[in-house]
């Protein structure tokens, strides 16, 4: 169990993590987003760097949510690109290609990220 | 197998050295392979031998391989392209062992960060090509129907 309090990151029913949402969509859904392309990666990865080390798996874990609830998700369901595709690309935000940034493993990826695998490290409640 | 795994089995709706820019773009895109400063040894970073100075031709290339793949059979070539055996070891790419296709783990960048973003080549975002359903992305990627 990791000494960091993540519980600010993991509480609140609306996302702290806009701009990621909006690149997230230009990604995965071809969306376009406000501003030149590479903004919306730029705000995202500085959204992700703000959260603390060990707590940025389990704030994307919180900001992908549980398939079965839509409703407590920073994802919004869209006609042709359903939140289970934009939830892969979640899921690689902080790999070296993307945001590059160190998690709670010491490595710019996040584990168990499977739903099913969130149990162990993710409270839901 | 399933009457479906006929349609597009590997071998003849698509070969089974497929991919091979798609490779390239899933480790330029989620492993940084091409970013100067990167951790990674020089023998992977080899790979922008093959765009220099143009990474953008990674991911068109990419896009063409799946596109020439029939419609029905792209999300089997994606779920057999996660799943190929790659090397155990890395190999120097000039004795072309590296140039199969497959994923391969690199160190700080293992295989299933990869396959993240295979899932997502054919989104609207990445290559925008209709699969097996008419929609633009993979149903239940992970499951292995060519079995």
């Amino acid at each position: 169990v990791g000494s960091e309090d993540c519980t600010p990151w993991t509480a609140t029913p609306i996302t702290p993590l806009p701009s990621c949402r909006d690149y997230v969509e230009q990604q995965a859904c071809r969306i376009e987003t406000p501003g030149p392309p590479y903004l919306a990666k730029q705000q995202c990865c500085g959204e992700l760097a703000n959260i603390p080390q060990q707590c940025r798996c389990q704030a994307l874990r919180f900001f992908m949510g549980r398939k079965s609830r839509p409703d407590q998700s920073g994802l919004m369901e869209l006609p042709g690109c359903p939140r289970e595709v934009q939830m892969d690309f979640v899921r690689i935000l902080v790999t070296p290609g993307f945001c590059n940034l160190t998690t709670v493993h010491n490595t710019p990826y996040c584990l168990a990220m499977d739903e099913w695998q969130w149990n162990r490290q993710f409270c839901s409640s | 197998a399933a009457a479906a795994a006929t349609d597009c089995s590997p071998g003849v709706a698509f070969p089974t050295n497929l991919l091979g820019h798609c490779r390239d773009y899933v480790l330029q895109q989620t492993c940084a392979v091409f970013t100067p400063g990167s951790k990674l040894p020089e023998w992977m970073t080899s790979a922008e031998l093959n765009y220099p100075g143009q990474p953008y031709l990674a991911k068109l290339y990419c896009c063409q391989e799946l596109a020439e793949i029939p419609q029905q059979c792209r999300c089997e070539a994606l779920r057999y392209f996660m799943a190929l055996p790659v090397p155990s070891q890395p190999v120097d790419p000039s004795t072309g062992n590296v140039g199969q296709s497959g994923l391969m783990d690199l160190p700080g960048c293992p295989r299933e960060m990869q396959r993240d973003f295979v899932r997502l080549l054919v989104a609207p975002g990445q290559c925008n090509l209709a699969t097996i359903h008419n929609v633009r992305y993979c149903p239940a990627v992970e499951q292995p129907l060519w079995i």
